[in-house]
């Protein structure tokens, strides 16, 4: 009696906290999100609750609607560039680091600062730098002779999206630079030295043995940073909040704007699980390709690897022929 | 025994988990009045808060308030979410044109004017203001303070040039031109993020941004006087080039910023930016002065009276309480102090007449209040169209040549009538 409910209910009763955090934090909120996206609920439904089931009208909005389809490419676009210039820079800033030089230490510690920075700070000290009038940008390429004098970086949406995607890269690169040099530092010196001894220049060493040894890592840090840039907010509403025109509205921007500015809750809600689903998606897709991949071993699939034959002893031996072994060996 | 001990270890956490719950359905019986105030970035305005609490507090025994300052431009926001969260405030500031929303919904309690319940005492307050407040014969904030925009411009510049003070919408682009011209200052601050600048134009050429219309709301922003308001404000900025490029995106702020920067000549703002502008600046003493809007082809001036009201979130389990703060705050004497430190005018009558500054360059706001203001529709549905950003992304698309005002207007006459309904 003591023994089962030990066995069976006492775990349950450890995890209950957590499950319920779980619940609580992850659970509700977005089975609620998925509820009220079939609803129609406005200002009222705050107030009082009432809302209306209206089926996929809000999903069929997000696909006709040109300007939700548009904000939806948007996105994609400007997310997936931050993620290619997030990468690019935290890759150089790693390999700059993964050298010996003086001041390295301090360049180590002055390159994190970036991220420490509060996203909306940030933000707002980025717009003053890209200030139409009195920006330090403005002055600076000025001086350096090229006429931005007056240059109104938040007039249009290329403009406006590169000081945001600026801000949104210097922002991020410091954690992808930060993991890059730790798995930079964790390739077997041995393999640099087979490499340089076989003749391999430095661009070469990158290409074949660095990069295919980091790819594992990459393929993480191309899925955190995609997940970051598709959901970016902060930036975008301090910078430009979406305008001029809602030219550089973003899927988040324009979630909290159907939510808080035009109280189309339901909306809101349909656009936020159709971002969800499309990172879902593409979360999979990227793990997909990361499973497939084995350090050093390129190309091998998972059901090769099951295929190899089982040595002898601990490694190789799949958990239950391991735990057949004792058992046999008790009869 | 063992047993019973985690047994009784697990539904005491299961306990505690469900006493941190917030409670929703408005606030507690307990504890300080909650009490929102807006936050205009002005320095001032703590300073008197803090001093009026510790007044009233000392004044009312066993009274407590605890006050926290909201900025504008994140209120309607903070708003939606409080009254989402059932954690409103018990009383609140709220912009004037957002109290139709929340009173229609039922946030807010019925206001009390005067010294009775209902309508009965409006005519104590500047009428446009009360107007602001009610929904189908209710009201629901009582005035606290008003203010209107008139036009700020450097004497000096204008002295150099040969040109007085614009009163018309012509002799602005006359005026203009010159200091475009003749000066290396920018000539007036055309924005495109500044919804009170445009609308108020609409009025100015004759027209309307809504009307009744048997009983439903219609949008007036596609008559053909809307259109040209639109078109002449956007023109000032795309053909006349009377401010820089980076206008587009500038909202009121910015141009008080180029203002101040001795960048500006000319601008549209109220006695809130003239008088911490002139504190900043005492090198712009006397080379600054302010008239009345110029006048629009239909010889109309108004300008948009802007304010807030105080308002009581319904479901207050202090009514008493609120109601002795809300007095306190009201008596004349205080809201003449606290609106000149701000730069506002009283929305009651008696305390405007004591509050009506005998400095000709503050006087023009009370004038330009008093005979040529009025408030935007008071409808359920404008403060959406304000945080949408409904008509200042279609000015900006005219001001940036994307579309011309009579695509744009219809476009935005279409939402506003959708949301109208009926």
């Amino acid at each position: 009696m003591g023994s089962r409910f030990d066995r069976r209910i006492l775990p349950w009763l450890l995890l209950a906290p957590a499950l319920l955090v779980v619940f609580g934090l992850v659970v509700y909120p977005v089975g609620r999100t998925v509820w009220l996206s079939f609803r129609a609920a406005g200002l009222p439904y705050l107030a009082s609750g009432q809302s209306r089931f209206v089926g996929l009208d809000n999903y069929r909005d997000l696909l006709t609607n040109a300007h939700l389809r548009e904000v939806f490419l948007t996105t994609a676009g400007f997310g997936f560039a931050c993620v290619a210039a997030t990468m690019a820079a935290g890759l150089a800033v790693a390999l700059l680091l993964d050298q010996r030089f003086k001041g390295r230490a301090l360049l180590g510690v002055l390159v994190l600062l970036p991220w420490a920075v509060p996203r909306v700070a940030a933000g707002t000290v980025w717009r003053w730098m890209f200030d139409d009038q009195y920006g330090l940008v403005n002055w600076t390429l000025s001086h350096l002779g090229h006429d931005f004098a007056g240059f109104s970086w938040f007039n249009d949406r290329w403009p406006a999206f590169i000081a945001v995607g600026v801000v949104v890269v210097w922002q991020s690169f410091p954690f992808v630079a930060l993991s890059l040099l730790a798995g930079l530092q964790s390739i077997p010196p041995e393999v640099k030295e087979a490499a340089r001894i076989d003749g391999a220049g430095p661009l070469q060493m990158l290409r074949h043995v660095t990069l295919p040894m980091l790819r594992p890592l990459l393929l993480t840090l191309v899925v955190v940073s995609t997940i970051w840039d598709f959901k970016i907010f902060d930036q975008v509403y301090v910078m430009t909040g979406g305008g001029p025109y809602r030219s550089t509205e973003l899927v988040a921007i324009t979630v909290w704007r159907e939510a808080f500015a035009r109280l189309h809750l339901g909306t809101a809600a349909a656009l936020a699980v159709a971002l969800f689903a499309v990172l879902l998606v593409m979360t999979i897709g990227y793990g997909r390709l990361a499973r497939d991949e084995v350090p050093g071993g390129r190309g091998v699939s998972p059901r090769q690897r099951r295929r190899e034959p089982l040595g002898p002893g601990g490694r190789g031996v799949s958990p239950r022929q391991r735990r057949r072994e004792p058992l046999g060996t008790a009869r | 025994m063992r047993r019973a001990l985690l047994l009784a270890l697990a539904l005491a956490l299961l306990a505690g988990c469900g006493a941190l719950t917030p409670s929703a359905g408005g606030s507690s019986a307990k504890g300080p009045l909650q009490v929102w105030i807006m936050e205009p970035g002005n320095p001032e305005l703590r300073a008197f808060f803090t001093s009026a609490t510790t007044d009233f507090e000392a004044a009312h025994a066993g009274d407590r308030v605890a006050v926290q300052f909201v900025p504008w431009a994140s209120a309607h926001d903070q708003f939606v979410t409080a009254i989402g969260g059932g954690q409103m405030p018990d009383v609140a500031e709220m912009g004037s044109t957002w109290t139709p929303e929340f009173g229609d919904i039922g946030a807010l309690e019925p206001a009390a004017l005067g010294g009775g319940d209902g309508a009965e005492g409006g005519d104590r307050f500047v009428p446009s203001l009360v107007e602001g407040a009610t929904v189908d014969g209710t009201v629901y904030g009582v005035p606290w303070y008003a203010g209107a925009r008139a036009l700020i411009y450097r004497t000096d510049v204008l002295a150099t040039l040969g040109q007085s003070v614009p009163s018309t919408w012509d002799e602005l682009l006359t005026v203009g031109r010159a200091i475009r011209d003749r000066t290396g200052m920018a000539a007036f601050g055309v924005a495109g993020n500044a919804p009170h600048y445009v609308l108020p134009m609409v009025w100015q050429n004759g027209g309307e941004i809504a009307y009744r219309k048997g009983g439903v709301w219609r949008s007036g922003m596609d008559s053909q006087e809307a259109v040209a308001a639109v078109q002449f404000y956007a023109d000032l900025y795309r053909t006349e080039r009377f401010a820089p490029a980076g206008a587009l995106s500038w909202n009121a702020r910015d141009v008080r910023k180029a203002f101040e920067a001795g960048d500006l000549a000319m601008m549209i703002g109220g006695a809130w930016d003239l008088r911490p502008l002139l504190a900043a600046h005492p090198e712009l003493a006397g080379k600054v002065a302010s008239a009345l809007l110029p006048a629009g082809p239909s010889g109309n001036r108004d300008s948009f009276a802007g304010g807030s009201h105080l308002v009581v979130f319904s479901g207050t389990k202090k009514a008493a309480l609120a109601r002795r703060y809300l007095d306190f705050l009201l008596d004349p004497g205080r809201v003449a102090a606290f609106t000149t430190k701000i730069g506002f005018l009283p929305g009651a009558l008696d305390a405007l007449a004591a509050a009506t500054p005998p400095d000709p360059l503050y006087r023009t706001f009370s004038a330009q209040l008093q005979d040529h203001s009025r408030t935007y529709p008071p409808t359920r549905e404008w403060g959406g169209f304000e945080a949408d950003g409904l008509f200042t992304s279609a000015v900006q698309q005219v001001m940036a040549g994307k579309r011309t005002a009579a695509q744009a207007m219809k476009d935005v006459a279409k939402t506003m009538d959708a949301a109208f309904g009926g």
